[in-house]
């Protein structure tokens, strides 16, 4: 289920554009790249009860922290 | 403890990511409101992958095929009782639910599943009857005419949650389908089961995660098995509703619905 409307981060000469879903009673958030990379879904998940960005499936971990982090900071504003 | 994308994470978060993993995958096949047991149908149920801690959700058919049973026609008669040569009835077997204090003893259909095989049964509610004998108007008394009231029993603040299984495969021999197919392990009703399923006054075993994980990646005793199997779910995490009598035949099978002549729990829940 699609929460809310698609919304679009930039950063550096790449555009992202970023919808929010629940999924399993959890959100998640599905990036599509203007480059020609897959698109990445990503979830804030926990560890040690500090929460922290990962990719599912896994292995994009570096990915999802970077692009994890920006769409937190563009969700805060 | 365990490790997602090399981050440590608990156990239920482990479980939560690796499913929503699988769900992103087949979100339609997880997105199925009923199953009624009798109809043999498939349904979503988490198997471990053998020797890593990983899981596949995949679909089986629900109705356990002993091992002895070779080929649909066998498993037909199984199913729904048959008259042998000499004209004597031999009554339907029913294999939806194993009993989880009788699945383990020697001799059992159950026993080498329970070993071996144990899996989870994805479930997003479930439905049992309530048998209700109504009072006489003249006297007081219970009447012998019983009138049956359908609840839809879920788990507070959980959109899907874990039933313990045990699957089996099954080969027909003569066509070569091959199918796997399970049991839900039932236990004794806790206090709000026992008022709704007050007939066999059981429950299906409900996990929360970290039995849940413990079933299907644990290697464990007899004893553990049994003690697992036997879990009975806190009835003040459930939910109960009534819902309509003609509910298997609904677009919503889970609408509430209300019945005015319905007594109420006799509980201090």
């Amino acid at each position: 289920m699609q929460k809310g409307e698609a919304f679009k981060i930039e950063v550096n000469e790449l555009a992202l554009e970023v919808t929010s879903h629940i999924v399993n009673s959890s959100e998640i958030f599905r990036i599509v790249f203007s480059d020609t990379r897959p698109p990445l879904v990503v979830i804030e998940s926990l560890t040690n009860g500090r929460p922290f960005w990962t990719s599912v499936p896994q292995g994009r971990q570096k990915e999802a922290e970077f692009f994890g982090k920006l769409i937190e900071e563009k969700l805060k504003k | 403890m365990c490790y997602y994308n090399g981050q440590k994470v608990s156990k239920t978060e482990f479980l939560k990511l690796l499913q929503l993993e699988k769900a992103l995958k087949d979100f339609d096949f997880l997105n199925k409101e009923l199953s009624t047991g009798f109809d043999y149908s498939l349904n979503a149920v988490v198997r471990p992958k053998e020797g890593e801690i990983d899981f596949d959700i995949v679909q089986m058919e629900w109705g356990f095929v002993p091992a002895y049973i070779r080929n649909r026609e066998q498993l037909g008669k199984m199913r729904l009782g048959y008259k042998d040569s000499a004209g004597k009835f031999h009554p339907p077997l029913t294999t939806l639910n194993s009993t989880a204090e009788e699945m383990l003893k020697p001799g059992k259909i159950y026993r080498e599943a329970a070993l071996k095989r144990r899996c989870l049964v994805l479930s997003s509610g479930f439905f049992e009857w309530r048998h209700v004998n109504p009072l006489s108007k003249k006297t007081g008394l219970p009447l012998k005419a019983t009138i049956n009231y359908p609840y839809h029993i879920t788990i507070k603040e959980h959109e899907y949650f874990y039933m313990a299984g045990i699957w089996q495969p099954f080969i027909d021999t003569q066509t070569g389908e091959t199918v796997d197919t399970f049991a839900i392990v039932t236990t004794k009703a806790n206090p709000l089961m026992e008022q709704i399923h007050n007939s066999k006054k059981r429950m299906p075993t409900i996990l929360p995660d970290e039995l849940a994980y413990e079933w299907i990646f644990g290697e464990l005793s007899e004893e553990r098995i049994q003690q697992i199997g036997s879990y009975q779910y806190d009835y003040r995490e459930m939910d109960a509703c009534t819902i309509s009598k003609e509910f298997r035949a609904s677009l919503d099978p889970t609408a509430p619905f209300a019945y005015e002549d319905l007594p109420a729990f006799e509980l201090s829940l």
